[in-house]
């Protein structure tokens, strides 16, 4: 069997406060092509823009159903005792042990009630697991079966060169299929990544020193087949590597590496392949009107044969 | 596809010690790096008495007292001790030892960067690291502390 990672995100455009989703408003529809084993759970919102935090998700109840559409808690329960500080920032995810299978095709179901005094927008109820497919039916590419060598490596993207151009967004923008490409030396396997800002001190005036707030990636394989149903925060992908030495800045997310489970294996001159989608209009009143140049750190190690 | 990492069992015939190679304060140049400019080979001489197997990297940026320039903001660029890079050019160092847990000026959570898999460094080599300050405007102090941490790899037998 082939395990391949893979987040599920149920969105909610809006949730007034006092309001719950019940009955089928809270429902995802999962892919047809494989079953899905649910490993972990994450919240997300896109903040208020007075604070830039995620704060809102601390006042709510949630529970959720598993494959026969029964409740896995007798009642919806207040989130951080459900979730503790796992809201899956930097890939810190409330863990569902034992893990919660689902078959192609299925649907996983929440309860959720907004007891904040906000109105949430853009909730999205993130499930972390794999995808499990038959040998043979996705490209599986792996360790060679001879004798390897391995050492640490780090590939980045974004860094302002012919083949790797910066990565500049302004504070609207999306990006599509930027390419993540392995030189020929070896095969690379990806444990984890990090994004951050290139230059915290924002280029001389260029560019914005506040970061970003909400800002998401779809990572896609090299056959361009997505790791996710809907772009994720990046901050809920990779962590979030700080980089601003503004006063006062509002941090986003934990600092962590979003480790990526199960690893990503990428054969030499292979390439994957990321769309990045950033949304800050709404908070340019507290920030500013500034693009951000981002770079993004690939972790893992080269394999040798 | 998937097995244990960080997993590294000491060999038969051989005794591991707990070894920290850090980068002291008065390492750090006066002055500091300028806007845009690079330092590179920058040198780490390790020990010449055992071979020194390296497994994680801790990076505070900025010491204790060592004010005013900031120490936080540069790019580095890592070899292994045999002078095969680790990156992929010069990476922000908060995506590389900040995200492990490192903050600056001062603290952190003592966690580090992993090397995945272990970094041997033969008795007596050097580490090189290359920095640079992406900054247009500001000048910053490096390389701040760093704590290169593993073990230290003798042959298991009583001394002579």
């Amino acid at each position: 069997m082939i395990e391949r990672h893979q987040d599920y995100i149920l969105q909610i455009p809006s949730l007034a406060p006092g309001a719950s989703l019940t009955g089928g408003s809270g429902v995802l529809q999962l892919d047809t092509d494989a079953p899905f084993l649910c490993r972990g759970l994450g919240l997300h919102i896109s903040p208020p823009t007075a604070t830039r935090r995620q704060t809102d998700l601390q006042s709510g109840l949630f529970r959720f159903q598993n494959q026969a559409g029964a409740w896995l808690a007798q009642q919806a329960i207040q989130t951080p005792q459900y979730f503790g500080l796992a809201f899956g920032q930097g890939g810190n995810y409330k863990v569902t042990d034992p893990q919660q299978p689902y078959p192609p095709g299925g649907v996983i179901t929440v309860e959720y009630t907004n007891n904040s005094a906000n109105t949430l927008t853009n909730l999205q109820f993130i499930f972390r697991g794999v995808k499990l497919f038959a040998d043979g039916v996705v490209p599986n590419p792996a360790y060679p079966t001879s004798r390897i060598r391995t050492i640490d490596f780090t590939y980045q993207s974004g860094k302002g060169t012919l083949t790797d151009p910066s990565l500049i967004l302004p504070t609207t923008a999306d990006v599509f299929q930027r390419s993540f490409q392995i030189n020929g030396d070896a095969d690379f396997v990806l444990r984890a990544g990090q994004l951050g800002v290139w230059d915290p001190s924002g280029g001389g005036g260029a560019f914005s020193t506040f970061g970003y707030t909400d800002l998401y990636i779809q990572l896609l394989d090299a056959t361009l087949k997505p790791y996710s149903n809907l772009p994720i925060h990046v901050d809920w992908l990779f962590g979030n590597g700080g980089g601003t030495d503004v006063p006062n800045f509002t941090a986003l997310g934990n600092s962590a590496p979003g480790l990526l489970v199960p690893e990503i294996y990428l054969r030499k001159n292979e390439a994957m392949y990321f769309n990045l989608f950033r949304r800050d209009a709404p908070y340019v009143g507290v920030t500013d009107a500034l693009p951000v140049q981002l770079s993004i750190a690939w972790i893992g190690s080269k394999i040798y044969s | 596809m998937n097995r244990p990492q960080f997993f590294f069992p000491t060999p038969k015939g051989y005794r591991d010690e707990s070894f920290v190679r850090p980068v002291i304060s008065n390492q750090d140049p006066s002055g500091g790096l300028p806007p845009l400019q690079y330092k590179n080979d920058y040198a780490v001489l390790m020990d010449a008495d055992a071979p020194q197997i390296i497994r994680s990297l801790f990076w505070q940026g900025v010491q204790q007292g060592q004010n005013p320039l900031p120490g936080a903001n540069v790019h580095i660029q890592l070899r292994n001790a045999y002078g095969v890079y680790l990156t992929d050019g010069y990476i922000p160092l908060w995506l590389m030892f900040y995200g492990a847990g490192s903050t600056f000026p001062d603290g952190g959570s003592g966690r580090a960067k992993v090397f995945e898999s272990e970094m041997y460094c033969p008795p007596g080599s050097v580490l090189l690291i290359d920095f640079f300050n992406p900054s247009p405007t500001t000048t910053f102090q490096y390389p701040g502390l760093m704590e290169f941490r593993g073990i230290k790899r003798f042959p298991d037998r009583c001394p002579q």
